[in-house]
């Protein structure tokens, strides 16, 4: 078997007195996509600004390609090959569509403060060009490159931000609830979309999603947070039949009644 | 159209209520600041319009003018209406005041608001005196209806017909306040001979369009030009025009045939080179050609103010129907030429864009010969400020990081290069309280006598890149401690940095070595000195016109740098981290690198302003660097549009450049910056210029690099 891509190991971050991530182990393959679900409050979108390094955790370790990567900061982080998306977007909104990936590619580029003054980047600047107009093909948004990011529909601010992420080159990328707003048809869409990711790109997909329906249709290994704690883990169909999991929805979030049906 | 909100009250919009609301306040304080008595002795035009009489009208017809802008409604009458109202509301505080003075003593508001003149019998009450003030009161509230009225009316008007009465009433007064100091500018025969030649090169360019190869017609234009050149050259030799080449008109003796100019040939090749401009900019963008031809009017105009010497009434119904007309007729000629210049190859338009970046060059090199001092020193510190606009751009505009404290680079940059330049006794051996034996020293030493500050151990050109660095390390250090900070809190911060700085500078600790309230005087001129090249070639940069030189070379390298970097990787960074700080360090941006570089940038155009602004001054003194300095720049780049370079240039011009030459607002300045700034971030939220959108994506199908197979037809 491969070695874990991120292997998160007893992780816990504090808010005061507030616990909202209760020691968490977990880790994930290379190769695979993986589900973060729970009711909300449950601690999903802390636990991912541990791993991006937003927050550094107060007790833990966070293994991410056999180095240790805890307390590092974002962008180091973000260096070393996990890229995210936001729950609510968050693009440069008075950047055009392809600046926003440009800086996506940041990292990736060297130029630094003297060589665009002695005008000495433009091969660089060229290629990148070149290479985020490709990443705009990938992910639908040909010809759109000069508008302003605030001024796409919604959709595509959404597949923006993906291009985005997916322009620095990253190992892990973070999907916090990319289907978030969607209609059942752009939810299928983005479903298909994640699939490619991980098929044609070959990245490890980690994503938090509330919509049961993609979680268990693509996820190749589900986790289950409730009070900041993991309370189940496994395949879609194991955490399906998972009594626990069933407590956790029933007891707080009577509305998902689609997880009581297909139990 | 501005507001989603904006109920009405029958015709009457809540916008209006709101902005004469405002107005009136403003202008209650206005009036009682003295702003109809200073303005009264000013003639606008000569014996028929005084400066206060412009005061009302605007006065009331800015409130009208926001009033309609920003009514939503398409019917003309209800504009009209609209205007009308915030007009009379905004006379009525006018007529508060009018009121406050006869029931309070003058005296006792002269003792409350200093400059306080009274107004009754003035403009306010249309020269109605005390006995018949309720005649005077009335009029002026008529007055107010009708010219609200109409300034609602102009509104209405389609675009180009409302902006082409508003630019020509607006230069009108401009031109009519600037007479004084422009009326020598421009002799009418070079303005003739000038202004002939554009125009012989401008039809050329209309007349060659057929022809392909574009150096023919370049050729073509140059040669209408210097036909032109020639004609004048044999009129004036002829003696068409009176003496030394001035116009049987009248007016000031020609300066291109009379001195600056020494050699026939050398007038047909200017003249020649004005044609070729004329040529460029019939296939040129339409920024480009409308600046060009809008210059060429002015041009033309201040030909005919040397021949008047006054704003006469003449004088401005030439002005209003020259400004007007072009800013009817030159825009859809603009058009054409874009439309030209859109069709050409990328190799042409290359070139099109050198010769016209060339030819800008010479028109600014050749400037000081024809601006005089006075005009030239008003834009010497123009291009100060353009310069430390650019720099704080970087920090406000790109990076978003508000900093009022921007004067403590200037300061620093100022201050280090004094230092370095300043003779004192300590390094000439000028001997305090000793007579002096050698002769030899006598003339070295006058005024080094006392002077104990500065080390003068280098020359301008050593001491200036030392003290950019120097600035420029001094604001990554002062970044430093503020780094986690944002918004507001940096606000406040870099606010204090800048008055420690002024502190320091006036502090009795600091001054052996910056001088205290004395300054550190007399810095160096910077002089340029070639002789071991050729004997005469040695320059000595002493007044505005030279100093004129090493700004506009600033201003140039400035811009070139910032707008390079504006494009790059850390532009880009900077922006991201504007718009998102977070989410730009999440994508890999290292804030702390790339908010230093922003602090660092950003200072070293401080410091290299500074610089110049010690050896320009002759001398600094702590009082050069208050809080004003960093709102002046501040404001400016706002007024332009944020991380705008054109908007940078506008910016001063308006703020800077206006107050200086309407020594009569001066003392308005900064109520005028505060009514500019409400009324710009009311009308153009985004500045007069906003930064332009970079085309990535189009830029990429040009090809950088030459291509192979060039596609010229």
């Amino acid at each position: 078997m491969d070695q874990p891509l991120l292997n998160v190991i007893d992780v816990t971050k504090q808010f005061g007195g507030l616990t909202a991530v209760n020691s968490i182990d977990l880790s994930i393959k290379p190769g695979l996509i993986a589900s973060l679900i729970g009711p909300n409050g449950a601690g999903k979108t802390t636990f991912f600004n541990c791993v991006t390094g937003f927050y550094t955790p107060n007790e833990g370790k966070i293994i991410f390609d056999d180095r240790p990567i805890q307390g590092m900061s974002t962008d180091k982080i973000a260096k070393r090959g996990i890229a995210r998306t936001y729950q609510n977007i968050r693009l440069f909104g008075d950047m055009t569509v392809l600046e926003n990936i440009l800086v996506g590619m940041h990292h990736r580029l060297t130029a630094g403060m003297w060589r665009p003054i002695l005008g000495l980047d433009r091969a660089e600047e060229a290629d990148a060009i070149t290479e985020a107009i490709r990443l705009l093909e990938f992910v639908g948004l040909e010809g759109q490159g000069d508008y302003m990011a605030a001024n796409l529909p919604y959709g595509m601010q959404r597949r923006l931000e993906i291009a985005r992420a997916l322009a620095s080159k990253p190992k892990l990328l973070l999907l916090d609830e990319p289907t978030a707003g969607m209609n059942p048809i752009e939810t299928d869409t983005m479903m298909a979309f994640i699939r490619q990711l991980r098929d044609e790109l070959g990245l490890t997909i980690f994503l938090i999603e509330h919509d049961m329906k993609l979680v268990m249709t693509i996820s190749d290994q589900v986790s289950v947070m409730d009070y900041g704690r993991k309370i189940a883990e496994g395949t879609p169909k194991e955490i399906q039949n998972d009594p626990t999991v069933i407590a956790a929805y029933l007891g707080t979030n009577i509305e998902d009644e689609e997880m009581e049906a297909e139990a | 159209m501005m507001n989603q909100n904006n109920l009405r009250f029958g015709f009457l919009e809540t916008n209006t209520l709101r902005y004469s609301f405002y107005a009136a306040i403003a202008i209650f304080i206005l009036t009682l600041t003295g702003i109809f008595g200073t303005f009264a002795q000013r003639d606008v035009i000569q014996d028929t319009l005084s400066l206060d009489l412009v005061a009302l009208v605007l006065v009331i017809g800015v409130p009208a003018l926001v009033a309609g802008r920003s009514s939503q409604s398409d019917k003309p009458v209800i504009t009209i209406l609209n205007s009308a109202i915030a007009g009379l509301i905004a006379a009525t505080a006018v007529i508060l005041v009018v009121l406050l003075e006869t029931i309070v003593p003058q005296e006792e508001l002269m003792f409350v608001f200093n400059n306080y003149r009274p107004i009754i019998g003035g403009v306010a009450t249309l020269g109605a005196g005390q006995d018949n003030l309720i005649m005077g009161i009335l009029g002026l509230l008529a007055l107010s209806l009708i010219l609200g009225g109409i300034v609602g009316g102009i509104l209405s008007l389609p675009q180009r017909w409302m902006l082409a009465i508003l630019s020509g009433l607006g230069s009108m007064v401009i031109i009519g306040l600037m007479a004084g100091q422009i009326r020598n500018l421009v002799t009418p025969s070079d303005a003739l001979g000038v202004v002939g030649a554009f125009v012989a090169g401008y039809g050329a360019g209309y007349a060659t369009r057929t022809i392909a190869n574009p150096w023919l017609r370049r050729l073509l234009g140059f040669i209408a030009g210097g036909a032109v050149g020639i004609v004048f050259l044999v009129l004036g030799n002829t003696g068409a025009f009176a003496q030394n080449g001035a116009l049987l008109l009248g007016g000031d003796p020609s300066i291109i045939m009379g001195g600056a100019v020494n050699s026939s040939l050398t007038m047909i090749i200017g003249f020649g080179i004005v044609g070729l401009a004329g040529l460029i900019v019939t296939s040129a963008s339409s920024f480009v050609h409308n600046s060009a031809i809008f210059l060429a009017v002015v041009f033309a105009l201040l030909g005919m103010l040397n021949v008047q010497q006054r704003m006469t009434v003449i004088m401005a119904i030439v002005t209003f129907i020259a400004f007007a007309a072009a800013t009817i007729f030159i825009p859809p000629l603009g058009t054409q030429s874009n439309k030209q210049y859109r069709t050409l190859s990328p190799q042409q338009k290359r070139s099109i864009d050198v010769i016209t970046g060339v030819l800008a060059l010479v028109l600014a090199l050749v400037a000081p010969v024809f601006m005089g001092q006075y005009i030239t020193n008003v834009l010497d510190l123009v291009m100060l400020y353009i310069i430390m606009g650019i720099g704080l751009n970087v920090m406000v505009g790109y990076a978003g990081l508000l900093d009022l404290g921007y004067v403590a680079s200037f300061a620093i940059g100022a201050y280090t290069s004094a230092i370095l330049t300043t003779p004192s006794i300590f390094t000439t051996g000028c001997i305090p309280f000793e007579p002096i034996a050698d002769a030899r020293y006598a003339e070295m030493c006058t005024g080094i006598l006392t002077n104990w500050q500065g080390v003068g151990i280098l020359t301008f050109w050593q001491a200036w890149p030392i003290a950019i660095v120097v600035s420029a390390f001094t604001g990554m250090a002062l970044g430093v401690p503020v780094l986690r900070l944002r918004g507001d809190y940096l606000a406040i911060v870099t606010l204090g940095f800048g008055e420690m700085t002024r502190v320091l500078t006036r502090a009795q600790i600091t001054a052996p070595v910056l001088g205290a309230a004395q300054g550190i005087s007399p810095v160096p001129f910077p002089v340029i000195d070639l002789t071991s090249l050729n004997p005469d070639w040695y320059f000595e940069l002493s007044n505005a016109s030279t100093i004129y030189y090493l700004y506009i070379f600033s201003v140039l390298a400035a811009a070139l740098v910032v707008w390079r970097l504006s494009g790059s990787r850390l532009g880009r960074a900077w922006r991201a981290m504007k718009a998102d700080e977070d989410v730009a360090q999440a994508m890999g941006v290292p804030l702390v690198r790339t908010k230093l570089l922003a602090f660092g940038v950003s200072s070293a155009f401080a410091g290299l302003g500074g610089a110049i602004f010690a050896a320009q001054l002759r001398g600094i003194f702590p009082d050069s660097f208050t809080l004003l300095v960093s709102i002046n720049v501040l404001s400016l780049i706002i007024i332009g549009g944020l991380g705008s370079i054109p908007g940078v240039v506008v910016g001063a011009l308006m703020l800077v450049g206006l107050p200086e030459v309407l020594r009569e607002i001066q003392d308005y300045r900064l109520l005028v910056f505060g009514v500019l700034l409400v009324v710009v971030m009311l009308l153009k939220p985004d500045g007069l210029i906003p930064p332009p959108i970079r085309q990535l994506s189009k830029q990429q199908k040009v090809p950088q690099s030459a291509s192979p197979q060039p596609n010229t037809q």
